[in-house]
């Protein structure tokens, strides 16, 4: 798949993985690459970027295997991001399809 | 490429970040890595699965807003060394001015104290230094006269640049001594210190609201308005008298900077007319700096000090 349009809406899809729940870094890699074929280290640094820009917050839990995870809790600015993507997902979705049809 | 390698790659291609950042990605990395290797793949496959390095870097470069251009030039460009100099001269400072508007009077004059301490330890130590620089003069002047000038002259300029450069490390000593000071009256009790090893401090502080349990947190805050609006009603008044003060008390110390600031520009005019005054030169800028800083000190504390 082209990798621009993946780019575009790994944002949504890292937002909405994390929506309901809090999730450490790995699982939430893990649960993005199943929807998207994307090479995972790239995700870490849009969690970075995400967690700069305050859509996320971290917190540390100690782990029994292993060293802390770091934990990354959607924040409610990045809820709001996450509506307003997916919106806009949809939209797009819409009237590409609809283009589409007619082709 | 085995996981060490890759991570120490990592760090070196991610320089320009702060250490505490390059410390926070390459973290997540090694859990990544050990995490497949824990599903059964070898390190080398986990690794070869994050694709180009330079790729990698380019995208968390990107992350932190900056282009990977910042980076290529880094080692060949001087304007980009002394961008980041200059970035980390104001952080220091700004946090300088944070540190001292959130600390109590007394410590304060601690600091103040401390610094003409300082100042007069770094003049009295400029007595030996004059002592080794007359001896040099004097026995080079036994010398023919085409060279004891010569020679003099270098001398003089030697012994004042190794002046220049012990006043300038003392004055670097310090100023960390009082930072880490402070750093550590700031830090957490010894009981997290611990995690510290582990984790930035951003992430310990993260860590510290979260277990904080949430009536606690507002009753503290409660607590601390309180303390706040008691204040600013006792030093209302007062703060109008201290500031009159201040304003009749500074006067004088402002034209003592305008006169500096002439002095300097008198030196100055001397140096263009061949007669340089290396160590006058050096005390005018210092008294210089000292006034205006001194000035700078003031205005903060009578006019922005309690918040």
């Amino acid at each position: 798949m082209n990798s621009q349009f993946k780019k575009g809406v790994l944002e949504l899809i890292v937002l909405c993985s994390a929506f309901d729940q809090d999730r450490y870094g790995y699982e939430l890699v893990e649960a993005v690459s199943k929807v998207v074929d994307v090479n995972e280290g790239t995700i870490y640094p849009l969690l970075k970027r995400l967690t700069n820009e305050h859509y996320f917050e971290t917190y540390l839990v100690e782990s029994k295997e292993g060293p802390p995870r770091k934990y990354y809790k959607i924040t409610v600015l990045g809820k709001q991001r996450c509506d307003i993507l997916k919106a806009q997902w949809n939209d797009f979705f819409q009237s590409v399809n609809e283009f589409l049809k007619g082709c | 490429m085995k996981k060490n390698e890759f991570l120490n790659l990592l760090k070196n291609k991610l320089q320009v970040l702060e250490e505490d950042e390059v410390k926070d990605i390459l973290e997540e990395y090694e859990n990544h890595i050990e995490m497949k290797i824990k599903e059964g793949k070898t390190e080398e496959e986990a690794i070869r699965d994050f694709g180009n390095i330079d790729d990698l870097t380019k995208e968390i470069l990107k992350a932190y807003k900056i282009s990977d251009r910042y980076t290529e030039s880094k080692e060949s460009n001087w304007e980009t060394k002394l961008n980041e100099v200059v970035n980390k001269i104001v952080i220091f400072f700004q946090d300088f001015a944070k540190k001292i508007s959130s600390k109590g009077s007394e410590e304060i004059i601690a600091i103040v104290v401390k610094v003409i301490l300082l100042l007069l330890g770094i003049a009295v130590l400029k007595l030996p230094f004059y002592l080794i620089e007359s001896i040099g003069v004097h026995l080079f002047q036994s010398l023919p006269s085409i060279f004891s000038s010569t020679f003099s002259m270098l001398w003089k300029v030697i012994v004042e640049f190794s002046y220049l450069i012990v006043a300038i490390f003392i004055i670097y000593y310090f100023v960390k001594h009082v930072i880490i000071e402070d750093k550590m009256e700031n830090a957490l009790p010894k009981s997290l210190q611990k995690e510290r090893i582990e984790s930035s401090p951003k992430k310990k502080r993260e860590n510290q609201v979260k277990e904080e349990p949430i009536e606690r947190k507002e009753a503290r805050h409660q607590r601390q308005k309180e303390l706040l609006e008691k204040r600013s009603h006792m030093t209302n008044p007062f703060r109008i008298i201290i500031q009159i003060l201040v304003v009749l008390f500074t006067l004088p110390c402002v034209f003592i900077a305008a006169f500096l600031i002439l002095g300097m520009g008198i030196m100055i005019a001397f140096a263009f007319q061949g007669v340089f005054l290396l160590s006058a030169f050096c005390i005018l800028s210092g008294l210089i700096l000292i006034a205006v800083g001194f000035l700078g000190l003031v205005y903060h504390l009578a006019f922005k000090g309690v918040k």
